[in-house]
């Protein structure tokens, strides 16, 4: 257990380090400049393989983050150590540029474990939006009608921590909450070249800085069909939030003296209220369907996006996983986990009267380490943003994911250390 | 377990350090939510007012003006160029035997001119009969100003009706025959006193002025007055005809200056007097103009830029300020740029704005942008940014103070420039001023 203490540590600083210590962006996404940026998936290499369905899959030896209520799926006195990679080859094409970019960084660290039996908790840290974007338009003097250069530059990050309950009142019945503190800022620089006007070019500086707790509610019950065959429905709530945010402005003339800052809070910054359901199918130890759907209402929010209209965003993920054997000691590739997926999910983002979809097949495995019940998780997700029709931009991508999910008895272990 | 950690480690690595810089892509500005732009404010009000100067130095310009303007808005406009000659020893000294022939007087074009100069002009010069004398301005110069008048003789001492060109650098014609015999036989009395000093000579021989003839057009010519001279013509006989010219140059005190008579009766701006009382352009038919000779300028106000405190969340960019010719402004040459001076409440001329630029100053200039495809749109702009933001750097704005908007300085005392300006009430051309901010959020 020492070691694993000592291991977590070093790794979390290292994530730490990687989360904020890189200056480069986390994202070359356009669509990143709207609201809170890219949203970044929020699971680990497990679920994305599945096509991040598992809103009813119970936790077992890895961490469902889809749904608090799964904690308790968690064997009883483990502590599971989940840390994760992910890299993004993306291209880029509005019919009139194509480009590809890479990114990498680190996605995810995620701990759980089983105090009770009928009590379990999770912890984890990992990157909730990204801002990066540079953008070449034509600004228009707003009264007059006169064109010229524009250009915009945005970065940043939001980030999430969460601290999750879970609790067992009845046999099949689970409970849940995460609780999360999502912070960051994203920064967007304007520079405003205006020679041709005789005017002396700007740049202008906007950093917008967002905090606030968000809550996540979670039900989880089983249903058992036969000694082989169990149904597990899951239920997930999140209550619309605001974030509380500020914003600093400053302006730099051409010889970057600075002409003008302000420092003044802003609107509260709403994450809508979001729904999700999905139900699993579990077929001895081997065999796993989940289908999940869920829906967030952003219409309903009117905040200032100029370029975007916000519409409800709603999503179906299904996926499977199938594992040959649990033999401990069958031939190694009977115990891999085989897993792969689906997501089609609508954007919240409605651009020039399209609002944009996504679509993501995924796959991956699941290596098992030595004889432990750790595991080296890949996912591989072959996905598609957006359109190239009015001169949109569609993105297509290929997401690896890389997880470790260390998995330590918590308790029994200490008695012989 | 530890093989698994540096796994992590090199991955990682890896995959950051193989990031590339974010490409740049081209949108359209719907698409693009930009947390600041650029926009123009033209609603904050511009106020014109003529005002007349109580008085400009119009001495030694080195130009002499003569001629007449006529014009619906602001009426008659007549300037008569004033000059005196010093005494020329020659006569004394010339030949008993020498006859004398003519007295003509020479004007070179100084390449200025304004009206209607395709006609036949028509000059008319008369003797003062009363000694130009200096004027002494606020600060004891000496000066002779465009409101000075100097009596002369009802009947010309010479005429002429020519036609106007350009190319041919200066017109002589005669001048009264008697004059020039009265001249002769002054010089040559024994003790002609009137010939012993200058002071002496302009007692006997006061000046000229420059009229407009009888049948002058609306037209309005300079003349150079360093080289306006007076010729008389001899010829002796012997056993050779000789002939010799004595010429009186420009007296050497510099007197020579135009005065201006201008008659605003009827108009608008009849009632335009004192330099402390301006003129709104909504009292004389929404427009104000600017006089060369005359001394009218226009002001400048901005009674609503306090305004400009309720605004929130923008910098101040640029301000520019235009200023839209009337109609009746485009039937002859406009100014090429126009000149600003900083005033009060009792528009007292202040600094002149400037610019400065590689660290030297520069008088600040609206310039014309003409409307060359239908002459209706022209227009003068000019940055007066720091004028604006200096005025509006305490945080509140002085109505008080304002702008004077002149003919470039130097041309207000020594041509007959006219501009007539549409003010604040004009429909279309009312002057405005385009406040340039970037705007945030």
């Amino acid at each position: 257990m020492q070691k694993y203490i000592t291991q977590t540590l070093l790794i979390g600083c290292f994530a730490c380090i990687s989360f904020n210590g890189s200056s480069q962006n986390n994202t070359n996404s356009p669509y990143s400049m709207y609201g809170l940026g890219e949203l970044k998936s929020q699971t680990n290499a497990h679920t994305s393989a599945m096509g991040n369905a598992g809103i009813g899959m119970q936790s077992d030896n890895f961490l469902n983050t889809l749904n608090p209520a799964s904690y308790t799926g968690i064997d009883s006195l483990s502590f599971i150590l989940e840390i994760g990679i992910n890299g993004e080859y993306s291209n880029y094409d509005n019919s009139r540029h194509k480009a590809n970019t890479f990114n990498g960084n680190l996605s995810y660290l995620a701990m759980g474990l089983k105090i009770t039996p009928w009590l379990a908790t999770g912890f984890g840290l990992n990157p909730y939006s990204s801002i990066g974007y540079e953008i070449n338009t034509t600004g228009l003097v707003e009264g007059v009608q006169l064109a010229y250069p524009l250009d915009i530059t945005g970065s940043g990050d939001l980030s999430r921590v969460y601290f999750s309950t879970a609790v067992r009142p009845l046999k099949n019945l689970s409970l849940g909450i995460e609780s999360s503190f999502i912070f960051g800022n994203k920064k967007q620089t304007q520079y405003h070249d205006l020679t041709n006007l005789g005017i002396t070019s700007v740049y202008n500086e906007t950093t917008n800085y967002f905090h606030n707790f968000y809550f996540q509610f979670g039900v989880q019950y089983q249903l058992l069909l036969n000694k082989n065959n169990s149904l597990n429905f899951g239920l997930i709530y999140c209550p619309k939030q605001e974030l509380v945010t500020h914003r600093e402005n400053t302006s730099y003339d051409e010889n970057d003296i600075i002409i003008d800052s302000e420092d003044e809070s802003e609107e509260m910054f709403p994450i809508p209220e979001e729904y999700g359901l999905g139900v699993t199918w579990q077929k001895n130890e081997k065999f796993q369907l989940s289908v999940d759907a869920g829906l967030q209402l952003w219409s309903n929010e009117s905040y200032n996006t100029v370029g975007a209209d916000l519409e409800d965003t709603y999503y179906i993920n299904g996926g499977f996983e199938y594992k040959p054997t649990t033999n401990v000691l069958a031939d190694y590739f009977k115990r891999v986990s085989y897993r792969a997926g689906f997501q089609y999910n609508k954007s919240y983002l409605k651009l020039r009267d399209i609002q944009l979809d996504e679509k993501v097949f995924s796959f991956g495995l699941g290596l098992p380490i030595q004889k432990q019940k750790s595991t080296i998780d890949f996912s591989v997700e072959l996905g598609q943003y957006g359109t190239s029709n009015k001169n949109l931009i569609k993105e297509r991508f290929v997401r690896l994911k890389v997880g470790f999910s260390l998995k330590d008895n918590w308790f029994v272990r200490r008695k012989y250390n | 377990m530890k093989r698994a950690t540096a796994v992590l480690f090199i991955l990682t690595t890896l995959l950051t350090a193989c990031e590339q810089d974010t490409e740049s892509f081209n949108l359209g500005l719907d698409l693009v939510e930009s947390k600041s732009e650029i926009s123009v404010v033209d609603s904050f009000s511009v106020k014109l007012s003529t005002i007349k100067l109580d008085s400009i130095p119009t001495s030694g310009t080195d130009i002499l003006l003569v001629g007449q303007l006529e014009s619906e808005t602001t009426g008659q406009f007549e300037v008569n160029g004033y000059f005196n000659f010093d005494r020329q020893s020659s006569l004394l000294a010339l030949d008993e035997e020498a006859i004398f022939d003519s007295i003509t007087i020479q004007l070179n074009y100084a390449d200025y001119t304004k009206g209607d100069t395709a006609q036949m002009q028509s000059i008319a010069v008369f003797r003062l009969t009363q000694q130009i004398e200096f004027q002494e301005n606020d600060y004891s110069e000496q000066y002779l100003f465009n409101t000075t008048s100097f009596p002369c003789e009802t009947v010309p001492c010479g005429q002429h009706d020519f036609i106007y060109q350009s190319e041919n650098d200066y017109i002589e014609f005669r001048l009264d025959d008697e004059f020039g015999k009265e001249l002769v036989a002054l010089a040559r009395e024994d003790d002609a006193e009137e010939f012993i000093n200058n002071d002496n000579f302009k007692e006997y021989l006061k000046g000229f002025v420059l009229k407009p003839g009888e049948n002058a057009p609306q037209s309005v010519i300079g003349f150079s007055s360093d080289s306006v001279l007076i010729n008389m013509y001899f010829h002796t006989v012997g056993l050779e005809t000789t002939e010799t010219t004595i010429q009186f140059t420009l007296a050497d005190e510099n007197s020579q200056f135009n005065g201006v008579k201008a008659d605003r009766e009827g108009t608008a701006f009849a009632d335009l007097s004192s330099q402390r009382e301006e003129m709104n352009s909504k009292a004389t038919g929404d427009v104000s103009y600017i006089q060369g000779g005359a001394g009218i300028i226009v002001r400048v106000d901005f009674p609503s830029l306090n305004d400009i405190f309720a605004l929130k969340d923008r910098v101040l960019l640029k301000a520019e300020l235009i200023l839209r010719p009337a109609p009746e402004s485009y039937s002859g040459d406009m100014p090429e740029a126009l000149d600003f001076y900083e005033t009060d409440r009792v528009n007292q001329i202040g600094d002149q704005l400037t610019y400065t630029s590689n660290n030297a100053e520069y008088s600040l200039q609206a310039y014309l942008n003409e409307d060359e495809l239908y002459n209706e749109n022209s227009y003068y702009t000019v940055d007066i940014s720091r004028f604006i933001s200096s005025a509006l750097a305490g945080a509140y704005y002085d109505t008080n103070n304002g702008l004077l908007v002149t003919v470039p300085y130097s041309d207000l005392l020594s041509k007959a420039d006219q501009l007539i300006l549409e003010g604040e009430s004009s429909s279309r051309n009312n002057p405005t001023l385009n406040l340039y901010f970037l705007t945030f959020e």
